[in-house]
């Protein structure tokens, strides 16, 4: 499982999930590997909560599936159910999820980076590609990479290694032979790949 | 004296008549429709000789570039000098399209599979109504010249919507905004300067670096060979409204493929996955994503990459539709 699709789940614990990030989950979920990420964060989370007996065995799909479904009545519904939650540990899945998003404004930064290379080195991948969030975007590479949507700010920026940006270079290249035939001017696709290879990519 | 005033005469005349003539026909012009104008700004952009200076904005970058563009016997030539920075160069002849980078070397991207006839179709498709809402937004006055205001919205979540700024005389865009559905600004290409001249001499088209050229073997080829993937018949199940398959053979096949919507459009590739890929997800230059995704297909991992002018979402789920041609599949299993 790749550093995005981490990144996805931590972003919907906190509540700051958006389409595209859900979409992805969803196409995921029936990988053991994202179910047992999904379990690892809330299980750190709730380490550090003081909360060790909620320890989750959450169907991924349904709960984001269910998120999606209720929308913008699922958090209000997630508030009201927010104390009964911490309580509780017989809940039904989705409330037990809303009262998960409606935590994000007490995940901290420096927990959220603790987390990110806790579960990368317990699984043994490579070492994360996460730089930070939105706060040190003046940190940040040439390239915006990231789960976010047109809507929203991608709220990552992943440092490309020099074979990552060569390779998104390549791909803007053969897209330009073919865009070029179509654009409303055939200066546009050439512009682009001109204005990346400036940049240094 | 009496001969001198009556030339004075008729010529004065020849003259307003002249000018009455211009003038009306630039009122007709005016009155163009919209779509009318966008061919008109196709055909400008194929047709005209030009070159000036050009900026292009995206996020927090600006570039600036010198153009040259020559239309001759049929073929279009373009030459794009970086003029910030290090020094780089685009050159285009027809479907050809060349990179020389600032450490000298040229990079030729493979030659596109596009064959004559799907490239005069691709030239004449033009964006549908049912996708883009298309109006004229009046007029405006552009490194001094007059120029047609046309903004293209569009009418769904799947593609970027357009203000256009085009040359009243000849059609050719001068100024271009791509915006995402919020309103927010992607992407901005504005002429500074430029100039319509009639001939355009060879030297100003020829590459001024000379280094090593580079085959781009790091992508997929559009041509056909005997390794996976390419041996398959891929197919992509989805594509947004509006979008057609505008490369190749119209029934499933290439591991290459492109998609427009006459004024968008997408690439998708199709690759055995290795350690090098993009990481999975979307990448944002501008307006331009990459969006990657792993797939497993038996034994086999492949790898799905849809690149072009569209929103991440749409992108992925044009990623996420493609899968191995049915007929094949029986023939990979059993092997």
């Amino acid at each position: 499982m790749d550093d995005r699709l981490k990144e996805s789940i931590s972003a919907l614990m906190d509540d700051e999930v958006n389409e595209l990030e859900l979409q992805r989950i969803l196409s995921h979920s029936d990988h053991q590997e994202l179910s047992r990420t999904w379990q690892c964060y809330h299980r750190v989370r709730d380490v550090l909560r003081h909360d060790t007996e909620n320890v989750l065995e959450i169907d991924v799909r349904q709960a984001v599936s269910q998120w999606i479904e209720q929308g913008e009545s699922a958090q209000t519904a997630a508030d009201s159910q927010k104390e009964q939650l911490s309580a509780s540990e017989t809940l039904p899945i989705a409330q037990r999820v809303g009262g998960f998003l409606a935590i994000a404004a007490s995940v901290a930064f420096a927990f959220f980076f603790v987390l990110q290379n806790g579960v990368t080195n317990g699984s043994g991948e490579g070492t994360s590609l996460f730089v930070g969030l939105d706060t040190t975007q003046e940190e940040s590479t040439l390239v915006k990479a990231s789960t976010g949507s047109m809507s929203h700010e991608p709220r990552v920026i992943i440092e490309f290694s020099a074979e990552h940006a060569q390779r998104l270079n390549a791909y803007l290249l053969r897209h330009s032979e073919h865009a070029v035939l179509g654009a409303p001017s055939s200066v546009m696709p050439l512009a682009r790949v001109a204005s990346v290879n400036s940049v240094g990519i | 004296m009496s001969g001198m005033n009556g030339l004075t005469i008729v010529h004065r005349f020849f003259v307003l008549c002249l000018a009455m003539l211009l003038s009306s026909l630039a009122s007709a012009d005016l009155q163009l429709p919209a779509k009318q104008w966008l061919e008109k700004m196709q055909t400008a952009a194929i047709h005209q000789n030009y070159r000036g200076v050009f900026v292009f904005s995206r996020d927090e970058a600006t570039s600036s570039m010198r153009i040259v563009h020559r239309y001759d016997r049929g073929e279009e030539q373009e030459r794009l000098i970086q003029l910030d920075g290090e020094k780089g160069e685009v050159f285009r002849r027809g479907a050809v399209v060349m990179c020389v980078f600032p450490d000298n070397r040229v990079v030729q991207v493979e030659p596109s599979q596009l064959t004559n006839k799907i490239v005069q179709a691709f030239a004449k498709f033009e964006p549908d109504h049912h996708y883009y809402r298309i109006e004229m937004a009046g007029q405006d006055r552009l490194i001094d010249r007059s120029s047609i205001k046309i903004s293209v919205m569009a009418q769904d979540a799947h593609r970027y919507s357009y203000v256009l700024w085009l040359d009243q005389q000849t059609g050719l865009l001068l100024k271009s905004v791509l915006q995402n559905d919020q309103g927010v600004e992607l992407e901005r290409f504005q002429y500074t300067q430029i100039e319509f001249p009639l001939h355009i001499a060879d030297d100003e088209l020829q590459v001024t670096k000379t280094g090593t050229l580079v085959k781009h073997e790091v992508i997929p080829s559009a041509k056909k060979d005997r390794r996976w993937p390419s041996e398959m018949k891929w197919m992509v199940d989805w594509a947004p409204p509006g979008f057609k398959k505008v490369s190749g053979p119209l029934d499933p096949g290439d591991n290459v493929m492109v998609y427009s919507d006459g004024l968008a459009s997408y690439s998708v590739f199709i690759e055995a996955s290795e350690n090098k890929m993009l990481p999975e997800g979307a990448s944002l230059v501008g307006a331009t994503v990459a969006y990657a995704q792993k797939f497993q297909f038996g034994e086999h991992r492949y790898n799905v990459t849809v690149v072009g002018e569209v929103p991440a979402m749409t992108a992925m789920m044009v990623a996420e539709s493609v899968k191995p041609g049915q007929y094949e599949l029986d023939d990979v299993l059993a092997e």
